[in-house]
């Protein structure tokens, strides 16, 4: 979106800066960043309230149990990071307070980031706790900085310059200016004298003042403290890149079609995109949203959105020991049979050769009419932890989590005989190349349950079970197709399979409105498999880094500690009658409180 | 090159007495280019204290008797993947405390060529490769007769196609050809009659099985010997044969001391009948020939091309340097060494085949990568901390330790100084500058041979 700055941006404002025919003014009061900066700017974030926000992060469980890790503490105790500490008490000891403190006072009252799509440059606006405290800081940060220039016998790096009364501090790759209260740091002479002529004229287009900025704001909820808030002009980025891959509506592949197909779109469309950051005592969450018209939606893309936009997932199931999930709505046969309007030409003829052989598997069903036409479009993924050792199989040397596809049926008696018949050929003519390429063979189950009927194969136990050599990875799966309750079930085990059937139905009503997407992660569960499959992790950080054993050990190791911070995550794709929203959220595990408990 | 033709074979063979008494570092990093991948500034240093004996008795040592499970390769074999494995041998030749053998091991994977491409179970290929590592110094008649049974092996020549109706023979002539004899040392005869001592030899389950239904138990006569043959007995009566300690020795004077030269029979003969005396055994032949006068003569200084595998892994050995050998695996397969994937059944030509102008591009630009690459370090560290911590401060400085560990000729002037101006003068901080200096270096002429 935005360009690095140019080095010979500083030049620029040098040469402006002594031009004689700008005349000097008093600088007015900066009531908020968005009435100085030009209406050129395409991102503006600020937070409101960054000293609560830096406690709230400090404080944060997930830093605390981070700081108590072994390698925090090795990185505490390096020589680098005590030549570091050095460097911060010196600063310390200059301003009479920690650089926290520091930090603190100078944005209390604020801090915004804003880049400009005119200039390409960047700015940040920090509003100190008082003019007085402020001005310390610049004086001591400018008295260092030139004394260890002076040190090391190099030139003052910070040159002073007068830009019509106002005093510009400049740095090699960045100018600062102290008005008052306010701090300006930016790197593009440009953009720095747009905000200065502003402030000191109150003349031009500012910000606060475009249509798509209020449109923005007016959307603004009123948020708790330490909260913070962006803005994106998504149509001014779109009017300067219209040829870019992602506002011209396609996606190359299926996959990516299924997972963004939508959003794609509606980012086509959007003027504008908020984002609100909210991190509180358990966790962090992050809410995306950008206007959004379901009356507007394609016809190609209603298999995203549903018909009138009104497409919601399935409450997820519950299924124990699962590690993610994903319940959407997605019509697949719609999507299929739209290709041509989706897809680039190659991707169709693929589709098409594809559709071909798929059709012989399921005996000359069409695929996309017939055999995902028969199925409803709430599907749900889920990825779960395998019991091992329960079913007489042997071991795999690695371990994989188990995972299932789930489909409602829209006809369920005659749809589960097709496809339980398809699946019985399938595993028929997997025996056969896998008795041509060595690999062990499958025995086919049918059974009965409460909960409905059961299609599984199970890979046939070696014949030489004393052999040295590593269990196949191929005892990860059993195949499975399974029926109930009008729910198809396509799961890589058995036991998947058979615990989905068993599991509890979500009363429809939990389910929330307008709900497109939900994706979840289970943090405790994905770090349990890692575990299992730490010599896995430990050789390949072998291979791949060289490390010894020992090194690799201690990074396998310390990123299982960080996933022991973690509890779950979420993504949540939304749509309303205006908005469509994503809703992220990260949870830390409360093992704080439990000690406290 | 010199002219083979009017060596001494008596002196040849002789014991190295250095000038002096004592080994210059030049002796030592010659000795260890050739056996161990290089070896660094403190190990050479360190050698010069030793004697020539010391030094190859170091070098061609039993293997430890309690030999544990890997770790790493169990966990490589896991995945079922080949360039895995192939990676798994390029982490163990960087780090192994035992060099020469693997050095060996590597010469039996070329000698008895057998490829993942066509084997496809990285389990047979593993413990194929293990064998030839048990083997490597040892008793040649066994490694025969073990890779004989060799499941990989069966896979890759067909024996277990070898019916009593229809004798595959293509083992029985590998044997011969390439494994022991050499090519006129038997005839089609000979051939024939050992592929029927063959027949019924198959793979069930990854493991050798005899299968007597399909064995031809009639009389066979191999080298004028009849009898019923089995096929052990089959390759007995080829280890007796007077061709074979000859065919042997010629091999291992091309792989350690020169490459593509003409070797006179009156210097074969004496390691030949050695090599007889011993039993076949490789590692006291293997130390009298590295021990040698010819060994440290002019004759066998930089009279051979690096490989690929020396060519990488040699550098990264002798600058303590560690890498990603998933990345560095496909980098010395891409010039031409694919390990665990031998072009075909004669393994790779080596000397002069190594080198064409593809090749040599393709080896600057494999440096290249390798120092680029985040994941490569030298002594845990930089380039510029390894040469500081050595004490290497100035161009000069580095330039006489790589000329030191890695060339086995001088440098010439000109280019020393190029390269000093390269440290001293180049753009970016010292470590960018080193890098690029490291990379002029590996892309001289002199840095390909060894």
């Amino acid at each position: 979106m935005s360009h690095p700055p140019s080095r010979s941006s500083f030049l620029i404002l040098i040469l402006l800066l002594g031009t004689p025919t700008v005349c000097q003014a008093a600088p007015r009061e900066i009531a908020s960043p968005a009435e100085v900066l030009p209406g050129s700017v395409v991102l503006y974030a600020e937070v409101g309230e960054p000293v609560a926000l830096g406690e709230t992060l400090a404080k944060h469980p997930i830093v605390t149990q981070a700081k108590a890790l072994p390698a925090w503490k090795k990185l505490s105790t390096s020589p680098d990071f005590a030549k570091g500490m050095v460097g911060l008490a010196m600063v310390e000891f200059k301003l009479g307070m920690t650089w926290q403190k520091a930090l603190t006072k100078m944005t209390a009252q604020g801090l915004t980031f804003a880049i400009d799509a005119e200039s390409k440059g960047a700015m940040i606006f920090a509003h100190a706790q008082d003019e007085e405290l402020l001005t310390k800081i610049r004086e001591t940060f400018l008295e260092m900085a030139r004394a260890d220039a002076k040190g090391k016998g190099k030139p003052d790096p910070i040159k002073t310059v007068d830009y019509r009364g106002v005093t510009v501090y400049q740095a090699k790759d960045f100018g600062f200016v102290q008005l008052g209260e306010w701090l300006l740091i930016g790197n593009h002479g440009e953009l720095g004298k747009k905000v200065l002529d502003r402030i000191l004229d109150d003349d031009g287009d500012s910000l606060a003042e475009t249509e798509t900025f209020q449109m923005a704001c007016s959307g603004r909820e009123e948020s708790p403290l330490a909260t913070a808030w962006g803005y994106l002009n998504l149509a001014a980025v779109r009017r300067k890149n219209p040829d870019h891959d992602i506002f011209q509506g396609k996606v190359d592949d299926p996959p990516g079609e299924i997972l963004l197909g939508g959003v794609i779109e509606t980012l086509g469309k959007a003027d504008v995109v908020t984002a609100e950051l909210y991190p509180s005592a358990t966790g962090i969450s992050l809410d995306v949203a950008m206007p959004f018209d379901p009356e507007t939606v394609s016809e190609a893309r209603a298999h995203y959105f549903g018909p009138q936009g009104q497409g919601m997932a399935a409450p997820a199931l519950a299924v124990p020991g699962v590690i993610a999930s994903v319940s959407t709505y997605r019509n697949f046969s719609e999507m299929w049979l739209r290709a041509g309007e989706l897809f680039p030409e190659r991707v169709v003829d693929k589709m098409i050769e594809a559709e071909s052989n798929l059709t012989t598997l399921f005996s000359g069903r069409d695929f996309g009419e017939e055999v995902l036409g028969s199925l409803g479009p709430q599907v749900q993924v889920l990825v779960a932890q395998q019991q091992y050792g329960t079913d007489g199989q042997p071991v795999p040397e690695i371990k994989l989590p188990a995972f299932a596809l789930v489909f409602p049926m829209k006809e369920p008696e005659q749809t589960w005989s097709d496809l339980r018949r398809n699946f019985q050929n399938l595993i028929g003519f997997l025996n056969v190349t896998g008795a041509q390429n060595g690999n062990p063979q499958l025995d086919l189950l049918q059974e009965q349950t409460d909960d409905g009927e059961i299609v599984s194969a199970m890979y046939v136990r070696p014949t030489d079970e004393d052999s040295e050599d590593p269990v196949s990875i191929h005892y990860n799966f059993s195949p499975t197709v399974a029926s109930a309750n009008g729910l198809f079930v396509l799961s890589s085990t058995r036991q998947l399979a058979a615990t989905i059937l068993s599991a509890e139905p979500v009363d429809a009503a939990e389910s929330d409105v307008g709900t497109n997407t939900t994706i979840t992660l289970q943090v405790p569960q994905l770090r349990t498999i890692l575990i299992q499959n730490i010599e896995q992790l430990i050789a390949q950080n072998m291979l791949e880094k060289g490390h010894t054993r020992q090194e690799a050990e201690n990074e396998v190791t310390t990123l299982l500690d960080l996933l022991g911070l973690l509890d779950h995550g979420s993504l949540t794709l939304r749509t309303t009658a205006d908005e469509l929203l994503f809703q992220f959220g990260l949870d830390a595990k409360q093992v704080e409180e439990e000690r406290d408990e | 090159m010199n002219n083979w033709h009017e060596i001494d074979p008596m002196w040849a063979w002789e014991p190295f007495s250095p000038p002096g008494g004592k080994l210059t570092r030049e002796h030592v990093a010659h000795l260890h280019r050739r056996t161990c991948l290089g070896a660094t500034i403190s190990q050479i240093e360190m050698g010069t204290q030793r004697s020539v004996t010391e030094l190859v008795d170091e070098l061609i040592r039993p293997l430890p008797e309690a030999n544990s499970t890997d770790p790493l390769a169990q966990a490589t074999l896991a995945t079922g993947n080949a360039r895995k494995l192939s990676a798994w041998w390029v982490y163990r030749l960087l780090t192994t405390d035992a060099p020469c053998r693997e050095v060996m091991t590597l010469f039996w994977h070329g000698h008895f060529a057998t490829s993942a491409d066509k084997v496809t179970n990285v389990n047979l290929m593993y413990r194929q490769n293990e064998l030839l590592r048990e083997y490597a110094f040892e008793d040649f008649g066994k490694l025969v007769q073990e890779i004989s049974h060799d499941s990989a092996m069966l896979i890759y020549l067909d024996s277990v196609t070898n019916r009593k109706a229809h004798p595959n023979e293509n083992y029985a002539r590998e044997v011969m050809e390439l494994f022991c004899l050499g090519e006129g040392n038997y005839t089609e005869t000979d051939i024939r009659e050992l592929a029927r001592c063959f027949t019924g030899w198959e793979v069930r389950r990854e493991k050798f099985r005899f299968n007597r239904y399909q064995h031809d138990s009639g009389e066979k006569t191999v080298f004028g010997k009849t009898g019923p043959w089995t096929g052990e007995q089959g390759v007995d009566i080829v280890l007796e044969q007077a061709a074979l300690p000859r065919f042997l020795v010629s091999k291992l004077i091309h792989y350690f001391l020169a490459d593509e030269v003409d070797i006179p029979e009156k210097l074969i003969e004496p390691l030949a009948k050695q090599l007889r005396d011993d039993g076949l055994q490789i590692g006291p032949t293997l130390k009298r020939l590295l021990s040698s006068n010819l060994f440290f003569s002019k004759s066998c200084v930089a009279a051979k091309v690096r490989s690929p595998v020396t060519f990488a892994i040699g550098l990264l050995r002798s600058l303590e340097g560690t890498a990603d050998t998933i990345a560095l695996a496909e980098g010395v397969g891409d010039l031409g060494q694919d390990l665990f994937f031998p072009p075909n059944v004669k393994g790779w030509d080596g000397g002069r085949a190594w080198i064409n102008s593809s090749t040599l591009l393709a080896r600057a630009n494999l440096i290249r990568r390798l120092l680029d690459h985040e994941n490569t370090r030298f002594a845990k560290g930089s380039l510029a901390e390894l040469a500081s911590s050595l004490d290497r401060r100035t161009g000069t400085d580095v330039i006489n330790w790589w000329e030191a560990t890695l060339l086995a000729t001088p440098l010439r002037s000109d280019v020393r100084e190029q390269l000093v101006s390269t440290i001293e003068n180049g753009s970016g901080n010292r470590d960018a500058r080193l890098r690029d200096a490291l990379h002029l270096f590996c892309a001289l002429p002199e840095y390909q041979l060894a």
